[in-house]
């Protein structure tokens, strides 16, 4: 067997062992590295957000240099080049800083939510596309459209090349963002992308109803209009073995809600995936944003052995406690820490990590926020910590 | 049709479906609601 | 005459209907200048519970959001029966967020809740000069910097910003306070400012700690 080939099962393996609180002898590191590896290899923000292939080289070249074992993102997570097409991006592009900042927007009107649930598609064409690209209310739309679906294509191709590369040469297997099926509760699209934080807060006190009426029309869902209801007939029973985690979903919006909040506008969504998850024994990837232990009693209700919770700013010991068997724990190390301290300060704090959280197993190393910008992370201290924990028998 | 009842449901939505014509027919819908979905982001 | 302590208790539960309701009666029965400055006070006394309510978790940061917003409309109603009486102020403070971050929602927060204190809050945005920041407090004679931010890098620039403090000066007739999802007592330490906080409503106790 290729060396990549066997680094790749292992690499699964490994992951899946911490998914299911099998102890293991050392434990796997996952890149919550995004355009900061942009920045690490050279190149510049503005070329590669539009260059799927440098991108593609600074993917492979980063990994060459600090040997992960999974991905968050190969890149594929500011698709500006689709977008570009239609001439409007939200995003501004800061090359000294590796800084991508994100304008604020609302394109959903209070109005609009019994649309959206009646239907989302309808609403996504007629309202949403014409709102945020105003240049497709010009004449021309129809080739500006079929200009960014080729641009689709070409990144589609791309992204697949570069799983496959990486898979192939690097023995890494498929990145957790884009490259798992993802299912959102629609609060994170209306977060995120469509109402932002001003809006929905709004919505929350003045239209609690038609909010949540959009959530239920809409359903839990991914970014291409299938919900997780018409995912489940097609699902077969058992984890995917060529893959860590089989599903994934992403806390960012919970950050603005209250515990009584969360139990009626996102907790209903996500008790869905677990019981996804637990029905047809597949491992569900959480990555939840901000600091999260006024939800740890719903985290409590996962199916044991079928969730990794990735918690950006939580006490990692503190929550190991309070809901470690339950749930695989997944970040714990601080960019604070990677761009401020020593390297010794730094394999120092890996290693109590993994001492304290990782002894019984359900532990997955990474970084505990998405390192994003030149002073997130300094790339000796990263590569050192890398280093240390694939030598590192637990 | 006029670029400006391009953006009207159905008739609008399977226009430009019709303008997918490079991909085979099954194909269009998935494809269209994938690029709309990433042009969320 | 608007009854203050129905008021007050509206503002706090965050019920914009009653909130509304008041004072639009209120201003349609001609009141004097005095009686809406008590109005004025009772929706700031509704915001402190607001605040207070935060920090027990039984409000979270959609709501201070949305009590900002609550706050805003109110106080537009009261603005013209006020006359130009205005709440007495008990100390100045330029507010910004750090040059290179765009992030406004905390600092917008943080500005809602200590104006209600009885701060004068310049504000200067988002993306704030080190430059920006000392013509302001030289001009209005400041109290307090507010440093505001979301990103790591925004650190650097608060450094720099209180470096500019110095340099021209300032820094020894200033408290510098700095808020954000990055600060905490070690940022602090090196930015060299005098307090953190990732808590609006802590912040704001702060400030009124350092005017008594």
């Amino acid at each position: 067997m290729a060396d990549s080939q066997r680094l790749y099962q292992e690499r699964v393996q490994l992951y899946k062992d911490a998914a299911r609180h099998r102890k293991t002898n050392r434990v796997v590191i996952l890149a919550n590295i995004w355009t900061w590896m942009t920045y690490d290899m050279g190149y510049k923000l503005s070329e590669t957000l539009f260059d799927s292939k440098k991108m593609g080289q600074v993917v492979t070249k980063f990994q060459e240099k600090y040997q992960f074992d999974f991905f968050m993102d190969f890149g594929g997570r500011n698709p500006l080049a689709i977008s570009g097409a239609l001439g409007h991006t939200d995003y501004i592009i800061n090359d000294e800083t590796a800084n991508l900042n994100i304008n604020d927007f609302s394109y959903v009107e209070p109005e609009d939510y019994a649309e959206i649930s009646e239907n989302y598609t309808k609403f996504l064409w007629t309202k949403f596309l014409p709102r945020k690209y105003q240049k497709l209310n010009e004449a021309g739309a129809k080739q500006k459209m079929l200009n960014a679906g080729a641009e689709f294509g070409k990144f589609v191709q791309h992204s697949t090349e570069i799983a496959q590369t990486m898979a192939s040469d690097y023995g890494v297997p498929p990145a957790i963002f884009l490259g798992t099926p993802a299912f959102w509760n629609f609060f994170e699209i209306l977060f995120n992308w469509l109402r932002g934080i001003k809006g929905l807060s709004l919505d929350l006190r003045q239209r609690p109803e038609a909010l949540k009426s959009a959530l239920d029309g809409v359903g839990v869902t991914d970014f291409f209009g299938m919900t997780l209801k018409e995912y489940r007939q097609s699902s077969q029973k058992g984890t995917d073995p060529s893959k860590g985690p089989d599903v994934s979903t992403y806390l960012l919006g919970h950050s603005i809600l209250s515990k009584k909040q969360f139990e009626v506008f996102y907790w209903p969504y996500l008790k869905e995936l677990f019981d996804y998850a637990e029905e047809y024994d597949k491992i569900l990837h959480i990555f939840a944003e901000s600091e999260n232990s006024r939800f740890y009693d719903f985290f409590k209700e996962a199916p044991k052995d079928h969730v990794v919770i990735h918690l950006e700013l939580d006490d990692m010991f503190k929550a190991k406690k309070e809901i470690g068997d339950k749930v695989c724990l997944c970040g714990g190390m601080p960019i604070d820490l990677l761009y401020n301290g020593t390297v010794q300060a730094n394999i120092d704090y890996a290693k109590h990590l993994i001492d304290e959280l990782a002894a019984d197993g359900g532990f997955i190393f990474s970084q505990n926020k998405m390192v994003s910008y030149a002073t997130d992370c300094k790339a000796e201290n990263l590569k050192a910590v890398n280093d240390f924990i694939r030598e590192y028998t637990i | 049709m006029s670029d400006e009842t391009l953006f009207t449901y159905p008739e609008g939505w399977n226009e430009m479906l019709a303008a997918l014509d490079f991909l085979p027919e099954g194909q269009r819908e998935g494809f269209l609601k994938g690029l709309v979905g990433i042009l969320l982001l | 005459m608007v009854n203050v302590q129905l008021l007050t208790q509206a503002v706090g539960e965050l019920d914009e209907d009653r909130v509304m309701a008041l004072l639009t009666e209120f201003v349609a029965a001609m009141p004097t200048a005095e009686e809406a400055l008590s109005a004025l006070n009772a929706c700031q006394q509704g915001m402190n519970a607001v605040g207070e309510l935060y920090e027990t978790g039984e409000y979270f940061v959609g709501d201070l959001i949305f009590a900002g917003e609550l706050l805003t409309k109110a106080v537009d109603l009261i603005k013209p029966v006020l006359r130009g009486e205005g709440a007495a102020t008990i100390g100045k403070i330029v507010l910004g967020t750090v040059r290179g971050d765009i992030h406004d929602i905390g600092k917008n927060i943080f500005k809602s809740l200590v104006e209600s204190a009885g701060f004068e809050v310049y504000d200067l945005g988002v993306d704030t000069s080190p430059e920006a920041f000392v013509a302001k407090a030289r001009e209005v004679g400041a109290d307090v910097v507010g440093m505001s931010g979301v990103l790591n890098l925004a650190t650097a620039a608060m450094k720099n910003t209180v470096d500019a403090l110095k340099a021209a000066g300032l820094r020894n007739g200033v408290k510098v306070l700095i808020g954000g999802n990055p600060v905490n007592s070690e940022v602090c330490r090196n930015v060299g400012a005098d307090a953190f906080t990732t808590n609006a409503a802590q912040g704001v106790k702060i400030c009124q700690g350092w005017v008594k």
